[in-house]
């Protein structure tokens, strides 16, 4: 299981915000500015944790955390 | 005026640097297509035997291009082990296709660009131009696959929010245009963004729409996401509430007579947005490692594409906001912002009212 406040704590660490602006509802694209090394961020640091790739292409800024937790809960181990 | 010594050496070694990166070109296509990066980040360092093997490749060629490789410092090398392998960055950038460092899209753009290097001799001594579909297939290809770590990025998620009230229309339901849309992978992200919302892409190159709809089919969106074979200046008069121009305004013949085309196409108050290379408005300001890229496939790519249209306008992709502003105003668009700027890109958006 998925514990979803690791992912949360993992995204506020890799964007470098605060822990309280990171909830479920949020979109990655709102708690931060993104650039396309961001997502390549996330995905490493899920894979370091979870041990798990998310794939790329449903790995968008758009996605909410909640979204991301069901992406990462989804992904194949490695 | 005399050479000086010092300078000379350090120019030298530079245009040496870039020879081998021009020759390494041709080896990240051939990583590509055989599958050699994505077999060295699956499997983990390798040698050159278990990297043929894994792949049905020759041992003898794939040991010198792992070599080579190394040393362009894209792979890493253990002399202990004799294995080459990708450190996690090297992997995002080679081997993750659908990731959004990955650069293996530029590379093939670079290399199938350069295959056109006779017919432009004869086009800068003619003066003629060379269309999108006579160009290598890699160029369509590699120019999708390089735009779109941008678009994952920042399409859905910065540039619509920002512009005035159009993302929460698309959200509720809206119809829009993707003009010059190539393979589909701008339209496709929205229409993922916002299911709500019907997209309609149009691009002239039919092989580049029909990669688009199979696309399309596979992943499930044909229901609301269409592509058609039609050249920009015959968009349809639809009340589009967005009409959308990404990176080929400037590859076009005509980019006023297309936008006057798309405002009369557009809903009252609909909205057209202009993504374009980002660009100052001095050459000056442009020579830049971004403009560097931008200008070498403008001169192999976009500028003889407008040239072989109607019009030639040849705006180039590194026109500027003062340029595009200029078009976008002779096309009658009275309102005018810019509405957001990212690494490699800025966002015009132009309303009637
Ligand atoms: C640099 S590509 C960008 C494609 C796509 N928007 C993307 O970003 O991946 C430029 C595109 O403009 C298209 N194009 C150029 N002139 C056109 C015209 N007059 N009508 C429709 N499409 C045109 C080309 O066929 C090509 O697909």
């Amino acid at each position: 299981m998925i514990d979803p406040r690791k992912i949360e704590d993992l995204v506020a660490e890799v964007l470098h915000v605060p822990r309280s602006d990171v909830g479920p509802d949020r979109r990655l694209c709102d708690i931060a500015d993104l650039d396309s090394l961001s997502l390549v961020e996330i995905a490493s640091a899920v894979d370091d944790a979870f041990g798990v790739r998310v794939p790329g292409d449903g790995l968008t800024a758009i996605l909410t955390v909640s979204e991301l937790v069901d992406l990462v809960a989804r992904a194949p181990a490695r | 005026m005399r050479v000086d010594r010092a300078k000379l050496e350090a120019f030298v070694e530079r245009a040496f640097g870039d020879v081998g990166a021009a020759m390494t070109a041709s080896l990240v296509v051939l990583g590509d297509r055989l599958g050699l990066y994505r077999a060295l980040a699956s499997n983990g360092p390798s040698t050159s035997v278990e990297l043929a093997g894994a792949t049905g490749t020759s041992e003898r060629h794939v040991r010198e291009w792992l070599r080579a490789q190394a040393a362009a410092l894209y792979v890493d090398y253990d002399d202990a082990s004799g294995r080459y392998g990708l450190s996690p960055e090297q992997a995002a950038v080679f081997a993750e296709e659908s990731g959004t460092a990955c650069m293996l899209g530029g590379f093939q753009l670079a290399v199938a660009a350069g295959r056109a290097v006779d017919r432009l001799e004869d086009s800068f001594r003619s003066g003629s131009g060379l269309a999108w579909h006579e160009h290598d297939e890699g160029v369509p290809e590699g120019t999708a696959r390089f735009f779109r770590p941008a678009y994952v990025t920042h399409l859905a998620g910065t540039w619509i929010p920002a512009l005035r009230g159009v993302a929460d229309r698309l959200r509720l339901g809206a119809l829009v245009a993707d003009v010059g849309c190539g393979r589909g992978v701008s339209t496709m992200l929205m229409a993922r963004a916002f299911p709500a919302s019907v997209f309609v892409g149009f691009d002239d190159h039919a092989d580049s729409i029909d990669a688009a709809t199979r696309e399309a089919e596979t992943s499930g969106l044909a229901g609301r996401c269409r592509f058609e074979t039609r050249g920009a200046k015959d968009l349809p008069a639809a009340d589009w509430d967005l009409v959308a121009f990404l990176d080929c305004l400037h590859d076009m013949g005509d980019p006023v007579g297309t936008l006057r085309r798309a405002r009369r196409a557009l809903a009252d108050d609909g909205t057209v947005m202009v993504v374009e290379p980002r660009a100052g408005d001095s050459v000056e300001d442009n020579l830049t490692p971004i403009g560097r890229v931008y200008y070498a496939a403008s001169t192999l790519v976009c500028t003889p594409a407008s040239l072989a249209q109607d019009v030639g306008a040849a705006l180039g992709a590194q026109a500027g906001e003062a340029r595009l502003r200029e078009v976008l105003a002779s096309a009658g668009f009275a309102h005018v912002r810019k509405a957001a700027e990212t690494r490699h890109h800025m966002v015009l958006e132009a309303r009637k009212t």
